[in-house]
C-alpha cells in the first residue's frame, strides 16, 4: 500500500482547477443561494449549501454568508431548517417531489410566501458559519454571526428537543435526512416501509432526465421515499410519535455532524455575546453518547441504528467513519478507524482505490456507479479529510486531498466519481465539488507536492 | 489569485506633474496611472510630457477617452469616431495598450433612452469596425464600455458589448467593464464579468455610489473572484469620484482591494 503520494507523477493544472472552480459556483449562484447543479437540482438544498459557502469563504464572504442567510430565512416556525428552498421562478414540475406534494406545510412551517420540503439535512451549518468567520474577521463578519447565531441554535434546538430518540440520541424519519439517500444503511428499515407509488414513480421523476438511472437511486427506492414522506407530511410534519412513523433511525453521520456544528455554536455564542456553555455540553454529550453507542468493534465503525427495532445496522459505509471528527474518541477509536479507512474496505493510499468509497468495497452489495452505494464523493471525502486533519493523520490526510484534487483533474466537477477507475458520475458542474475543491486547495500547502 | 495590476486616473491623484503624481500614486499602491482625456486638442498636445515621464519610468498602460458621444447620434458618433481614431497613434507612442470608449451619450439623459436602438447600433459596430482595425495596426486595443441607461444607449450591459465585438470580429475590439455602471445594468455582476471573461480588455473601478472602490456597497471579493476565473490578465483602472482627501481614501480603497483579492 502506499501512503501519502499520488498514483499518478503527472501534475494537475492547480490554478485553471480553482479558476473552473470559482466559475462553476459563479455560475450556479441564483441572486441569493446557489442551486447545486442548474438542470438537475434545480433549488437551494440545505447542506449543500452549508458546503457551499465553505467554498465561498474563498471568493466572497459576503456571498458565503448570504448563501446562509438565504436558508435560514426559509426556516420553520417550529426551528427546522428545510431540507429545500423551492425556487418560485422554477416551474413547480421541474424536480419531482415539487412544492405540491409538500404541501399543505403547517402553520409552524416557514414564512408565508416561502415554499419548502418538510425534512431536514445534515446540520453542518454552524461550522460553515464558523469557518466563514475566521477567514475573515471583521464588523461585516460580527454583524452576519448575531444575525446567524440565533438561528442556528434554534435548528439545534428543534433537532435536540423534537428529534431525541434511543435516550440521548438524535433521530431522522427520511432516508434523505441522512444526505446519503440509497446508503444501504436504509435498506432494511425502507424495507417494512412500504412503497406507495412504486406503480406510477418513473413517470414521476425528473433526476432521470439529467442522469443516467443507473447512477440513481432505483424506482423501488423512489417508491418507498415517497410513501415515507406522505407518511410525515400526512400528520403535519409532526415530530409527537417518532417511532409510530415509517421510518425512524440513528444516523452515525447526522448525529456525529450535530455534535460538531454544536461544538462550533459554542464559538459562535461567544463571538455573538450568548452563552457557549449549554451548547458545549450538548455537543459533549452527544459526542459522548456516539461514541459509546453507536461503535460496532467488529465493523471497525460506527454503525446506525434502527430506532423503531432497536437494532443496529451493521454496515461500513463512509457514514460510519465521519465521527472520527469528534473529541473525546475512547481509547484505541483513532487507530481503529484509520486501520478501517485504510483497510479492503475503504482503501485510502491503495493505488486501486480513489478517494473513500461511500460503501464498503468488499461487500456484495457494492454498487460503485449507483449514487451512495459505492461512489467517491467530495463531501464525504472532505469531512474525513477534516476529520484526519484534526486527529493529527498528516500523511492520510494529504493522500486524501490529493486523491480528491486528481479526482477532479480528471473527471470534471462531478457529482460523485467511481472509486475505482475516477469516471465522473451524476451531475456535472457540481456545486459542492467545486467548494470544497476550492477549501481543499487553500489550506493545503501541498501544492509543491502535487505539481512533483 | 493574482495580484491585479490596478492603475488610477490621473485626475485623482494629487501632485502638479505627471511624475509628483506618480511618485504618490506608487506611494498609494498602484501599478499605473491611467490618463484621461475630455478635449480633443489637448491630448495631442501632451505627447512630448509624456513621452518623457515615460522615460523616467512613469507607467501608462490606459487611456480613457471621457467626454465622447459614441453612444450619440450618427454625426456626433461619427465625430467621435474620428476623435478616437486621432488618438490611437499618440497613445500607442506612449506604450499605452488599451483605450477606453465608453458608449455614452455625452450628456446626461433626464429619463431613460427610449430611442430605437437598431440605427444607433449598426453605427457603432461599422465605426468600431474600422477603428479597431485601425487600433490593430497600432498595437492598441480599443475597449467598448458600456454606461447606464441615465447615460447612454444603446449599449448598458457587458453582455451588449461583448455582442458587438462577436459581431466585429476583430481582437482589438474589447470590453471595458465598469463596475459603477454594471451595479445599476446586471442583474448578476459577478456573473457577468464571468461571461464577458474573453472580451474584456479592461475594467474601471468606482463603487456603487460612484465613490472609490469601499466608498460603496459593490462585492469587490465576488468582481475579483469573477476576474481570476475568467482568466483576465488586464488591468483595472480607478474612474471614480472621491469620498474625501487623495491621501487618505486612495491608499485604503487599494489597501481594501488588495484585501478583497484584487
Amino acid at each position: 500500500m502506499t501512503i501519502g503520494t499520488p498514483p499518478e507523477a503527472c501534475a494537475p493544472d492547480l490554478a485553471g482547477l480553482r479558476r473552473n472552480a470559482a466559475a462553476t459556483l459563479l455560475r450556479n449562484w441564483r441572486g441569493s443561494a446557489t442551486v447545486p447543479t442548474g438542470a438537475l437540482y434545480p433549488h437551494q438544498w440545505s447542506w449543500d449549501s452549508a458546503f457551499i459557502a465553505i467554498g465561498l469563504a474563498h471568493l466572497s464572504p459576503r456571498r458565503a454568508f448570504a448563501e446562509l442567510t438565504a436558508l435560514h430565512g426559509a426556516q420553520w416556525r417550529d426551528g427546522r431548517v428545510p431540507q429545500i428552498v423551492f425556487n418560485p421562478a422554477v416551474p413547480e414540475d421541474a424536480y419531482f417531489p415539487g412544492p405540491p406534494f409538500w404541501r399543505p406545510l403547517p402553520r409552524r412551517g416557514p414564512a408565508a410566501g416561502v415554499s419548502t420540503t418538510g425534512l431536514v439535512q445534515p446540520p453542518v451549518h454552524a461550522t460553515a458559519v464558523l469557518a466563514v468567520a475566521e477567514r475573515h474577521p471583521g464588523a461585516a463578519t460580527d454583524a452576519a454571526v448575531r444575525h446567524l447565531y440565533p438561528r442556528l441554535a434554534r435548528f439545534h434546538d428543534y433537532l435536540f428537543s423534537r428529534r431525541g430518540v434511543a435516550s440521548g440520541l438524535v433521530g431522522i424519519v427520511h432516508p434523505w435526512e441522512s444526505g446519503l439517500d440509497n446508503s444501504p444503511f436504509w435498506d432494511e428499515p425502507l424495507g417494512v416501509a412500504g412503497a406507495d407509488l412504486a406503480d406510477d414513480i418513473t413517470g414521476l421523476r425528473r433526476d432521470l432526465r439529467h442522469a443516467d438511472a443507473g447512477h440513481r437511486p432505483t424506482d423501488e427506492d423512489y417508491g418507498r421515499y415517497m410513501g415515507i414522506v406522505a407518511a410525515y407530511r400526512d400528520r403535519g410534519y409532526a415530530d409527537d410519535d417518532l417511532l409510530g412513523l415509517p421510518f425512524c433511525t440513528v444516523d452515525p453521520l447526522f448525529c456525529a455532524l450535530l455534535a460538531w456544528s454544536e461544538q462550533s455554536l459554542a464559538e459562535l455564542a461567544r463571538r455573538a455575546g450568548a452563552d457557549p456553555g449549554r451548547h458545549a455540553e450538548r455537543a459533549r454529550e452527544l459526542a459522548h453518547q456516539v461514541h459509546t453507542r453507536l461503535f460496532d468493534p467488529a465493523l471497525g465503525c460506527y454503525v446506525a441504528l434502527d430506532a423503531r427495532s432497536g437494532r443496529p445496522i451493521r454496515k461500513r459505509t463512509v457514514a460510519g467513519l465521519v465521527p472520527l471528527l469528534l473529541p473525546g474518541l475512547p481509547a484505541g477509536r483513532r487507530s481503529a478507524l484509520v486501520a478501517t479507512l485504510t483497510g479492503p474496505a475503504f482503501g485510502l493510499g491503495s493505488p486501486d482505490v480513489r478517494g473513500v468509497p461511500s460503501y464498503d468495497l468488499t461487500a456484495p452489495d457494492a454498487d460503485l456507479r449507483r449514487y451512495w452505494r459505492g461512489p467517491t464523493w467530495m463531501n464525504t471525502n472532505w469531512l474525513l479529510w477534516t476529520a484526519l486533519r484534526l486527529q493529527g493523520e498528516t500523511r492520510h490526510a494529504e493522500r486524501l486531498a490529493s486523491d480528491m484534487v486528481r479526482l477532479v483533474a480528471d473527471a470534471g466537477f462531478r457529482e460523485y466519481f467511481h472509486p475505482v477507475t475516477g469516471e465522473g458520475l451524476g451531475a456535472d458542474h457540481f456545486s459542492w465539488t467545486a467548494a470544497l475543491l476550492l477549501d481543499v486547495l487553500a489550506r493545503e500547502p501541498g501544492g509543491q507536492r502535487w505539481q512533483r | 489569485m493574482p495580484q491585479w495590476k490596478i492603475a488610477c486616473q490621473e485626475q485623482l491623484l494629487p501632485g502638479a506633474s505627471i511624475e509628483e503624481k506618480w511618485e504618490f500614486a506608487q506611494s498609494a499602491g498602484f501599478d499605473g496611472i491611467e490618463l484621461r482625456t475630455r478635449d480633443d486638442e489637448a491630448f495631442e498636445a501632451r505627447l512630448g510630457v509624456l513621452k518623457r515621464a515615460v522615460g523616467r519610468g512613469v507607467v501608462l498602460p490606459a487611456v480613457c477617452l471621457d467626454g465622447l458621444a459614441l453612444g450619440g447620434d450618427v454625426d456626433r458618433c461619427a465625430d467621435a469616431f474620428r476623435q478616437v481614431a486621432a488618438k490611437l497613434g499618440v497613445i500607442a507612442a506612449l506604450g499605452g495598450r488599451v483605450v477606453v470608449a465608453p458608449v455614452s451619450d455625452g450628456r446626461l439623459l433626464p429619463v431613460p433612452s427610449q430611442r430605437s436602438s437598431t440605427e444607433d447600433y449598426q453605427t457603432l459596430s461599422e465605426g468600431l469596425h474600422r477603428l479597431a482595425e485601425r487600433a490593430g495596426r497600432e498595437g492598441v486595443s480599443i475597449c467598448l464600455q458600456p454606461v447606464n441607461r441615465y447615460e447612454g444607449h444603446p449599449v448598458n450591459t457587458l453582455d451588449q458589448a461583448a455582442g458587438l465585438c462577436r459581431a466585429v470580429g476583430t481582437p482589438s475590439a474589447r470590453v471595458a467593464a465598469g463596475t459603477f455602471h454594471m451595479n445599476i445594468e446586471e442583474a448578476d455582476p459577478a456573473g457577468a464579468l464571468l461571461a464577458a471573461g474573453p472580451w474584456l480588455g479592461h475594467v474601471e473601478l468606482a463603487d456603487s455610489n460612484g465613490f472609490e472602490p469601499g466608498a460603496g456597497h459593490v462585492d469587490w471579493w465576488a468582481a475579483f473572484a469573477a476576474l481570476d476565473a475568467a482568466g483576465y490578465d488586464g488591468w483595472a483602472g480607478f474612474a471614480c469620484r472621491l469620498s474625501g482627501p487623495p491621501e487618505s481614501v486612495l491608499p485604503a480603497s487599494v489597501s481594501l482591494l488588495r484585501q478583497a483579492g484584487g
